[in-house]
């Protein structure tokens, strides 16, 4: 028995090395020609949020890009906050995100080399136990929603991380007129759309979600269903901002920002050819689609 | 035991992507830790060995800095090194090597504090014999690893081990760039986000394997001393 352990654990770690070994020398490959298209500009640096690269839009999309392109696209994901913050540090060319507010600030600050470009949208949706014990599901907006679940003192989930989903629905208990940051209903879990969804399940409360990650979370969430959708004030934008190579925080410093780079992935993200793969997006998996684009 | 099958079903696929996460683990986690050992143990041993003043705050500071939380570590590097940092002209943002750098700084002070300890904790025991014997500073010294080498190689796994594990750090600095930053934690937690937790978990059942693999392969050479 110790013998064949052993001869386990060696086959093992013989396979690990190995491939290891293999892979590590891929990876020098890559880093060093990752170094010879940095000195062309070849590499593209996108910060974006976690439930953009979550919803798996950026996988599907950006290898067309980089095939039509020649570029290379490397996406760092974080929470929006974080995620303007690496544009704000020089650390990224471009920025993809979904917090109105926050793109403004960014803007005003000076570190924008394009406006706002809108380019896309879908709907939040607000998930909660099927039998809808607030009785929202007649609500005319998402704040009428609000002030049900806060009426009927329903247990709500919120993601509690300053992203843009938590933005949003902080918004719309705004335009409610509500507080519920110190009720006993309300939970600030300061956790992703994922793990926020699971909680919510656990607790079997309502939550605002991004429709792209309830529906492929469906499967485990069996406590919860969409029961609003598609209010006028629960639309997502999303948005592209390109980062000012010269923007006055960065003078003096060794910031280098691909302005063409991100200029052509903006190109190509407000054209043809990813306007048509952004409709087909989630149609085969989901039977709908995802993304809709905004009238331009 | 589904979730079992699952994870030998990724490794045996042949997921390339699995691979290079497994590969950048590896090779983030060996660096972090030699260099944090080839700073660590011999501060550690010099540290530990003799008896000065201030000796007291320097084990305190070091055990304080045992403690440090990973994201506050990430977060002075990313501070650092970021393009408009003091340390940006290095380029090093979102790359393995800051990656090293951060979780260096998270484990050195752990080896220096815990090899002082344990070189400590010998040194008295040993210099008197030494010392009645007539063996010289440098001898001793030599002989002291050697009498410590199963406790620093147990202090170096422990360092392996925390580097392997770690999060907070290298999500912050290496940003979860698919094929080039994504580590084996990174890709857990982005497939436990995205609702795939059979996934996250069969990861972290291989992840819970290479531990094992780098523990059975250390044990040998723990075990002779």
């Amino acid at each position: 028995m110790k013998k064949l352990l052993a001869v386990l654990l060696a086959v093992l770690m013989l396979t690990a090395f190995a491939a290891c070994g293999e892979t590590a020398k891929t990876d020098v490959t890559e880093e060093a020609t990752t170094a010879a298209q940095t000195v062309e500009n070849g590499t593209i640096r996108l910060a974006t949020t976690t439930s953009v690269n979550d919803s798996g839009l950026l996988g599907y999309l950006l290898p067309y890009f980089e095939k039509a392109s020649g570029y290379k696209v490397e996406v760092a994901s974080a929470g929006t906050g974080v995620a303007i913050g690496y544009a704000k540090s020089g650390d990224a060319d471009l920025l993809l995100v979904h917090s109105k507010s926050q793109e403004e600030e960014f803007i005003e600050a000076g570190f924008a080399s394009t406006e706002r470009l809108s380019f896309m949208y879908n709907y939040f949706v607000i998930a909660g136990p099927a039998d809808d014990p607030a009785g929202i599901k007649d609500a005319e907006t998402a704040a009428d929603a609000f002030k049900k679940i806060a009426d009927a003192k329903a247990p709500f989930a919120s993601r509690g991380d300053n992203s843009g989903t938590h933005n949003k629905e902080t918004g719309i208990w705004e335009a409610a007129a509500i507080d519920p940051s110190a009720e006993a209903w309300y939970s600030s879990l300061g956790s992703g759309m994922g793990d926020t969804l699971t909680k919510a399940n656990e607790l079997k409360a309502y939550v605002l979600t991004d429709k792209a990650t309830f529906l492929s979370m469906k499967d485990s969430l069996t406590n919860l269903a969409i029961i609003k959708a598609e209010a006028d004030d629960m639309k997502n934008t999303y948005s592209l901002i390109g980062v000012k190579a010269d923007a006055a925080e960065f003078e003096g410093k060794d910031v280098k920002i691909n302005t063409d780079g991100a200029n052509a992935l903006i190109d190509w993200m407000l054209g043809d050819e990813a306007s048509a793969l952004i409709k087909e997006y989630g149609v085969t998996e989901y039977g709908e689609a995802l993304f809709f684009l905004l009238e331009k | 035991m589904d979730y079992i099958k699952q994870a030998f079903g990724l490794v045996v696929s042949g997921d390339r992507e699995l691979w290079q996460i497994i590969a950048t683990t590896l090779v983030m986690s060996f660096f972090s830790t030699s260099v944090s050992a080839l700073i660590g143990i011999p501060c550690g041993i010099a540290i530990g060995k003799r008896e000065f003043k201030g000796k007291g705050v320097i084990m305190r500071i070091l055990n304080t800095l045992m403690g440090l939380p990973p994201v506050v570590a990430g977060l002075l590097v990313f501070l650092l090194f970021r393009a408009v940092g003091p340390l940006g002209s290095f380029h090093l943002m979102f790359s393995v090597p800051i990656m090293v750098i951060a979780q260096v700084t998270l484990i050195t002070p752990v080896i220096c504090s815990l090899s002082a300890s344990a070189v400590g904790e010998r040194t008295r025991s040993m210099s008197e014999t030494a010392q009645g014997m007539g063996i010289s500073r440098i001898k001793q010294t030599g002989l002291m690893i050697g009498e410590c080498s199963s406790q620093l190689v147990g202090i170096v796994l422990m360092g392996f081990g925390r580097s392997i594990a770690e999060v907070g750090a290298v999500s912050l600095v290496g940003g979860n760039i698919q094929f080039k930053t994504r580590v084996m934690t990174t890709a857990i937690l982005l497939e436990a986000n995205k609702g795939n937790f059979d996934k996250a978990l069969a990861l972290g059942i291989i992840l819970m394997l290479i531990s094992l693999v780098v523990n059975a392969a250390a044990y040998p050479v723990k075990r002779k001393r």
